[in-house]
């Protein structure tokens, strides 16, 4: 009985260590930088944008659940408020090479067209390294920087989880939410929320 | 202009109809193909009854590698849904999902099913069906199924049942085997299993109890928490099994969400669980728990094994009230009796506060208790209620206390002029003597596991810490109520006798139940230091006595100032030395085994079980006047002592005096935090016992045992 408890005690203290150490990103901590090279051939750091608000946005355009926000218009009209309030928006893919969502310069530069992206910019990663690093589970997911660079939201882009369009105008937006609350300097009540979305398609094996 | 108004109106028109035309998209009778997923609406059976209860399934077939979702998908994904269209008075169930797997897409890992997935729902026919006409069932069902990429689907499915005249006309339909296959492989509840969780840092630890954990072993045992939100589930989980506690260590997803109180599950092992018929996993839920205890048709017509929060809270309440009448609150309604007195003549107002302040004194010792008990339970310590009862040193405080306030009382000495400590602060007055004495009628009350109080605690001790809380403060306000509702309607105190110079005779009189009180726990005490042990508390008593009553002759304020500091000092000497010989020296005890009674394990009770005698097993414990009043009453009853002869009735005794951690166990299975249960079993192996009232008396023992006969012989003759 005593053994059990100490035996479970150490596997719940190795599981807290691997727990902690595994966590990246997490709410009120500092945004790891990164630097990723955008569609059209420039490269950027997080840094780059010190003293700015920054929305990051894993996205893969084969994905129902991002269609059902680009399709509608939904995500260029958050890309679109985002820059008149001057914040910047970065758009991730961190879809490998041969997987769904991967896209050749020129392909991204047609589309962003087509689709009339507002995003800053739109960054790939195609080795996955900053997905991983800020533990980017599905598309579309959601973060918020704060000015100072410290993480403020990390999850859903609204409140209801569905791949139909017709949900969006009943869903809170979360990401509204926070930078609400981030430009009036105010703290952001809903800091989580499970991102929902598909699987972001992360290279094999790495 | 018109005609522009008039393309206008047909555009409103085609838009405002645009639902319905989707509404009017037809359902599908028989397989529909999506690529990805072949949908189908299928059931167990060809054709209905009127009346008749059949189970339809989803029918999912997916492309190798392509997967649809559990109720909680994991970090991704989408539980599929179904929405029902059924004709007149046919009634459905929800979707029941089967043990789901993990698909990992590293670094992700998602809940949900590859293959083919029937997800069974059950459905009921009215019993006004026309025999020969055709029942047409209709769901519209969506879903997301991925591989590497996902795609939402959605059919609108239709199955066609014609209406036979009974049962025998009814034939198995093509999927009848793989539903009844689903069905038997679905999870089932952990009968009697409760679940807590404990938010640890990054971890999630549940705590499974469970009676079906006893003597098994998990392999490659995982926890499926249903709540999304909770679990991060690519994390490793660690499990680690003793008796029958499980202890599961989550890790927290990022997106953890601290509003959810109540967690449920499915947990599953590879070699399944005997205890439920075989399954790969079983679920643990505190609603579950709650439901069984509202439904109450499982033939458990005696005491309620789970009960719900909301009647837990009930419970602790009315325990609360009950506690006032208990035998060893008793001593304490007689100090309240003299406060009433006393305020009687005194204005409206104070007497109120006054009231209130004995409500505040037992509110904070039952949050202090409730704290210890969820610090201590925390600590790993199987603890039940009344544990005070088990540290000789809190009995023996309670001693010192009950024997000098029954000496004051007797005119042995007067307090209240100056206070020593507790016993003091009771008779002084102003708010703190009321609130003190709330803090002493809360002291003496514990230990009094009465009626109600039982389940209320055991349901408590499963909680967190903010529920059992609100249990402990319900059962305080129980408590309290009386004396609130007297002080606050001073008309019924206006009922009570003036005072005067019976109070003096009143008050000796009330010197008795203490001395009573004191008699009880010195045989309490007895248990735990032996026979040699209770000369020493005795003796301890007597040197105390002289304290008390040299106080009592020498430090009265018709003697000098020299006297009384002497008499003082002298007196406080004589009072802590008495204390000191009355602390135990060595655990030296030993128990005596009664001769008719068998000590309790739960091997013995498994094999006496199923020897077809029946078995009573009497949780117990010394200090449990409830437990002695009982036994007092039902083992001296010459008809009951006749028919256990009759029957050989096997007994066994749990003896829960001491802490037993086995016992505890044994107890927390039943709901139980404390003494009372009582449990008969009728012989039959496998058969769940049945769980007595708290209250017992010979009618009801015979009644139980003739219902157990009955049984058995009802057994026989099938």
């Amino acid at each position: 009985m005593k053994i059990d408890n100490i035996r479970f005690a150490i596997a719940a203290l190795g599981l807290l260590f691997f727990a902690s150490i595994g966590s990246a990103v997490s709410i009120g901590e500092k945004a790891p930088d990164f630097t990723l090279t955008d569609i059209e051939g420039n490269t950027h750091s997080l840094s780059d944008f010190a003293g700015k608000v920054v929305v990051l946005e894993w996205t893969n355009h084969g994905c129902p659940f991002v269609k059902k926000h680009y399709g509608s218009g939904n995500m260029q009209a958050l890309q679109e408020n985002a820059a008149e309030k001057d914040v910047v928006w970065l758009t991730i893919c961190s879809s490998a090479p041969g997987k769904q969502g991967h896209m050749s310069a020129e392909d991204w530069q047609k589309l962003s067209n087509d689709k009339g992206v507002k995003s800053t910019g739109t960054l790939i990663d195609e080795d996955g390294s900053v997905g991983r690093l800020y533990k980017a589970k599905v598309t579309p997911h959601m973060y918020v920087i704060d000015s100072e660079g410290m993480l403020v939201y990390n999850g859903a882009i609204d409140s209801i989880s569905s791949a139909s369009a017709s949900d969006i105008p009943k869903a809170e937006n979360y990401v509204t939410a926070a930078l609400e609350a981030v430009l009036a300097g105010e703290a952001v009540a809903k800091g989580t929320s499970k991102p929902y979305g598909c699987s972001v398609k992360y290279a094999k094996g790495s | 202009m018109r005609l522009f108004k008039r393309v206008n109106f047909f555009v409103l028109l085609a838009v405002l109809s645009f639902p319905s035309v989707r509404a009017a998209e037809p359902f599908n009778l028989g397989p529909v193909d999506t690529g990805e997923v072949v949908a189908e609406l299928v059931s167990e059976v060809k054709g209905i009854y009127p009346g008749q209860r059949f189970d339809v399934a989803l029918r999912l077939k997916m492309l190798p590698h392509w997967h649809v979702y559990w109720i909680n998908p994991g970090d991704t994904g989408l539980a599929p849904q179904v929405e029902w269209q059924l004709p007149e008075g046919f009634e459905v169930g929800a979707l029941r999902f089967p043990v789901p797997h993990r698909i990992p897409t590293p670094p992700l890992v998602s809940y949900g099913y590859e293959g083919e997935l029937f997800l069974l729902a059950s459905v009921k026919a009215p019993e006004d069906l026309a025999v020969g006409s055709r029942s047409t069932l209709r769901a519209a069902a969506n879903w997301l199924v991925c591989e590497d990429t996902c795609i939402p689907g959605d059919a609108r499915l239709a199955l066609e049942l014609p209406v036979v005249e009974n049962a025998s006309g009814v034939e198995p339909a093509a999927y009848a085997e793989d539903i009844s296959r689903t069905r038997a492989g679905l999870p089932l509840p952990a009968e009697g299993g409760v679940i807590g969780a404990e938010v640890l840092e990054d971890l999630v630890v549940l705590t499974l109890e469970w009676e079906g954990f006893r003597g098994g072993e998990l392999v490659d045992p995982y926890f499926y928490v249903e709540e999304e939100s909770v679990a991060d589930s690519a994390g490793e989980q660690s499990f680690e099994l003793s008796g029958t506690t499980l202890r599961v260590a989550i890790p927290k997803t990022e997106y953890f969400d601290e509003g959810i109180e109540a967690y449920s599950g499915l947990l599953y092992s590879k070699n399944g669980f005997d205890a439920a018929g075989g399954v790969s996993a079983v679920r643990f839920s505190e609603s579950a728990a709650a439901a069984a205890g509202f439904a109450g048709e499982a033939g458990d017509g005696v005491g309620v094994l789970a009960i719900g929060f909301g009647q837990a809270l009930l419970y602790a309440f009315l325990g609360g009230l009950i506690l006032n009448l208990m035998p060893c609150v008793f001593p304490v309604l007689s100090i309240k009796a003299l406060g009433f007195v006393q305020q009687a003549g005194e204005d409206r107002g104070k007497t109120l506060r006054h009231g209130v302040a004995f409500a505040v004194g037992v509110l904070v010792s039952f949050w202090i208790l409730a704290g210890t008990l969820i610090a201590l339970r925390a600590a790993g310590q199987s603890l039940g209620w009344g544990f005070q009862l088990q540290q000789p040193e809190f009995v023996i405080g309670l001693l010192v206390v009950m024997f000098l306030f029954g000496l004051s009382l007797a005119g042995v000495f007067e307090m209240g002029t100056s206070a020593i400590g507790l016993a003091g602060k009771v008779k002084s007055e102003g708010y703190t003597g009321s609130f003190f004495s709330g803090v002493l009628a809360t002291a003496v009350a514990t230990p009094c596991t009465g009626p109600f109080m039982g389940q209320a605690l055991g349901f408590a001790l499963t909680l967190s810490a903010f529920q059992s809380l609100t249990v402990f403060t319900l059962l305080a306000l129980g408590m309290a109520t009386p004396y609130l509702v007297l002080s606050a309607n001073p008309k019924l105190i206006d009922l009570l006798p003036r005072p005067g110079a019976w109070m003096e005779t009143f008050k000796q009189a009330m010197a008795f139940p203490m001395f009573a009180t004191c008699i009880w726990l010195v045989w309490v005490l007895g248990s735990h230091v032996g026979n040699d042990g209770l000369l020493w508390v005795l003796g301890g008593l007597l040197v105390l006595a002289i304290g008390a009553w040299i106080y009592g002759r020498w430090s009265t304020p018709a003697r000098g100032a020299l006297a009384r500091r002497t008499a003082t000092a002298l007196a406080a000497f004589f009072c802590l030395a008495g204390i000191w010989i009355m602390l135990p020296k060595s655990a030296a005890a030993d128990d005596g085994v009664k001769l008719v009674w068998q000590e309790y394990s739960p091997e013995l009770v498994a094999k006496l079980g199923s020897e077809g005698r029946p078995v009573f097993v009497d949780f117990t414990a010394d200090w449990c006047l409830t437990c002695k009043a009982n036994e007092a009453r039902v083992f001296t009853s010459e008809a009951v002592l006749r028919r256990i002869a009759e029957l050989d009735v096997q007994l066994v005794k749990a003896d829960w005096t001491k802490r037993d951690p086995v016992i505890t166990k044994a107890l927390e299975s039943f709901g139980r935090s404390g003494v009372p249960l009582y449990l008969l079993y009728d012989g039959k192996e496998g058969a769940a016992p049945r769980v007595l009232p708290q209250l017992l008396n010979p009618d009801l023992v015979l009644e139980e045992l003739a219902a157990v006969v009955a049984n058995e012989s009802l057994a026989v003759s099938r």
